[in-house]
């Protein structure tokens, strides 16, 4: 199974110089079978490159997961070459969004409205087919297997688990570790404190031992107790824990926060390194646009 | 006459709820830093928010994987902000009348409701019940008579009638029970919170007695005897129509 980045950028892309090193797109990962079975997880910023290349190996067959609808995660579909073209297949999956009571399919066509975009849905040329997931809903993609389960992220937002040819990888696409809003001395405390745990061993339990994790982590742990508690996203030393008490070997952190430099990427790793939050039996890094990895 | 399942989630969907949660849902909704625990207050202590929420959370809509069983559950599962969303969707559809159908006052249903529920919570706790399932309890209790309001409104003239009847007629308690009864001869018809799937631990409060091995409806139960006013009467048709039967 391999691995590729095409966009670990957070929130919307950022283009510049000060992001060359690590990428200014937004989320799009390309996972490839060994039997060649393409898997695309997310369709950000990063799935334009990515639909530019695919053109080489004409008809496309592929299948998009997304993890959530907001917009780092789907604006770069409207610019997917391959959705243009006459005998390429395209499937997506996704979570149905029930507050606003919309399937997939609609959030996606209305991206596209004319006001948006000057093609519609419904000009695509592709054979495109929309599949509504529910939770630990598994779907088999040729030779690999994909299963959801449902995080925490102000939308419904899947974590997809990839298995394929002996190896697992998980993607949590946007995730903030549930919160306890009462004080310590409140009498909910305690049970709530309770609920969050029984959350947490369920998705500790669903991602044991897999061979690589790629999660969000977009603020450092003073960032997000300063003013981005709620927010929907977790923090470096957050994400960290989670990956080691789930017992994960390779660690990807994506979902770089849009103001933030490579620069600074840089020096928040060796800040963790040297602080001693990295563990010496895992390889924690930071997710680079361009770069594959293979299990 | 029987009530119809589809009618009854139908007449759930469109059930307005008090005024009060909406005022204070529409709020928080306008607050980008609401506060998680005044969301979970207002919802847990409104039984139509409540009824409607654990019913979207637990439909195909939201596809979970396991049962919501209560308010608390429902924020740690699917956070927050998701959750204060669709409470303002649920309270949009309206505010309940001073004067619901068949008469039932507004303010009393809410009063008897939020009385029972904490009663059966505190009796829960009493009982040595785990702190993570006291909120079980408190809903159960929230929710026991949450057919009251809505079989008022779905065979809104055969209630009204039997609650003339076991008010200004002298019928006993037991037949007014039996008259309740003809109007919904199913048992799965009879319940609207096991017809709409909720959650047992939750929601489906039978209000015949207490069954043994049902702990939270025996404990509802238990705390709605408690909480009965010194001369009420036992029978629920008779109590919650006492004030407020139209003329």
């Amino acid at each position: 199974m391999k691995i590729t980045f095409h966009g670990v950028r957070g929130s919307i892309p950022a283009p510049g110089p000060d992001t060359v090193k690590y990428g200014g797109n937004t989320t799009c990962i390309e996972v490839r079978s060994d039997a060649g079975d393409l898997i695309i997880l997310d369709g950000g910023t990063g799935i334009r490159q990515l639909g530019l290349e695919l053109l080489r190996e004409l008809p496309v067959h592929c299948s998009i997961f997304i993890t959530h609808t907001h917009w780092d995660h789907i604006q770069g579909l409207p610019f997917f070459t391959p959705l243009f073209i006459p005998g390429n297949r395209i499937d997506f999956y996704g979570a149905f969004d029930p507050v606003y009571m919309k399937d997939l399919k609609a959030i996606l066509t209305q991206q596209m409205e004319y006001c948006y975009f000057p093609i519609t849905e419904n000009e695509l040329k592709a054979r495109i087919s929309y599949h509504t997931l529910s939770e630990s809903e598994q779907t088999h993609i040729g030779s690999a297997r994909v299963t959801n389960i449902l995080l925490n992220h102000p939308v419904l937002n899947f974590g997809y688990l990839v298995e394929a040819d002996g190896k697992r990888f998980f993607f949590t696409g946007d995730n903030e570790p549930p919160l306890n809003p009462y004080e310590p001395d409140d009498e909910n405390h305690q049970m709530y404190a309770e609920l969050i745990e029984q959350r947490k061993q369920h998705i500790i339990d669903f991602i044991r031992g897999v061979d690589l994790i790629v999660i969000d982590a977009q603020y450092t742990r003073e960032e997000y107790l300063k003013d981005k508690m709620g927010w929907g996203h977790g923090y470096y030393e957050s994400s960290i824990e989670m990956a080691r008490e789930a017992g994960i070997p390779r660690v990807r952190i994506t979902h770089h926060d849009p103001a933030r430099t490579d620069q600074q990427l840089d020096a928040i790793h060796q800040r963790l390194r040297d602080q001693g939050l990295l563990p010496d039996d895992m390889e924690v890094e930071f997710a680079r646009e361009g770069v594959t990895i293979e299990l | 006459m029987s009530i119809d399942q589809q009618k009854l989630e139908r007449l759930v969907d469109k059930m307005p709820t008090f005024p009060q949660s909406v005022h204070r849902i529409i709020e928080i909704c306008s607050d980008i830093n609401f506060s998680t625990r005044e969301l979970i207050s207002i919802i847990e202590h409104d039984p139509i928010i409540t009824l409607k929420l654990l019913k979207l959370v637990n439909s195909a809509y939201f596809g979970l994987s396991r049962k919501i069983t209560s308010i608390k559950h429902s924020v740690v599962y699917i956070g927050a902000n998701t959750i204060k969303n669709v409470a303002m969707t649920i309270t949009t559809i309206g505010i309940l009348p001073t004067k619901a159908h068949a008469g039932i006052n507004r303010n009393n249903f809410l009063m008897h409701s939020l009385t029972t529920a904490s009663l059966a919570k505190l009796i829960a706790k009493e009982k040595g019940v785990a702190e993570a399932q006291l909120t079980d309890y408190f809903i159960a209790g929230l929710l026991h008579d949450i057919g009251v309001i809505l079989a008022a409104q779905l065979v809104q003239d055969e209630y009204r009638a039997v609650l003339h009847l076991t008010q200004n007629c002298g019928m006993t308690p037991a037949r007014g029970r039996t008259a309740y009864s003809r109007l919904q001869p199913r048992r799965d018809e009879r319940y609207p919170g096991r017809a709409l799937e909720i959650p047992p631990t939750s929601g489906g409060i039978d209000p015949q007695p207490p069954q043994p091995g049902a702990d939270e409806r025996s404990l509802a139960a238990g705390a709605r005897g408690l909480r009965r006013q010194p001369g009420e009467q036992a029978d629920r048709p008779r109590r919650a129509g006492k004030q407020d039967i139209q003329g």
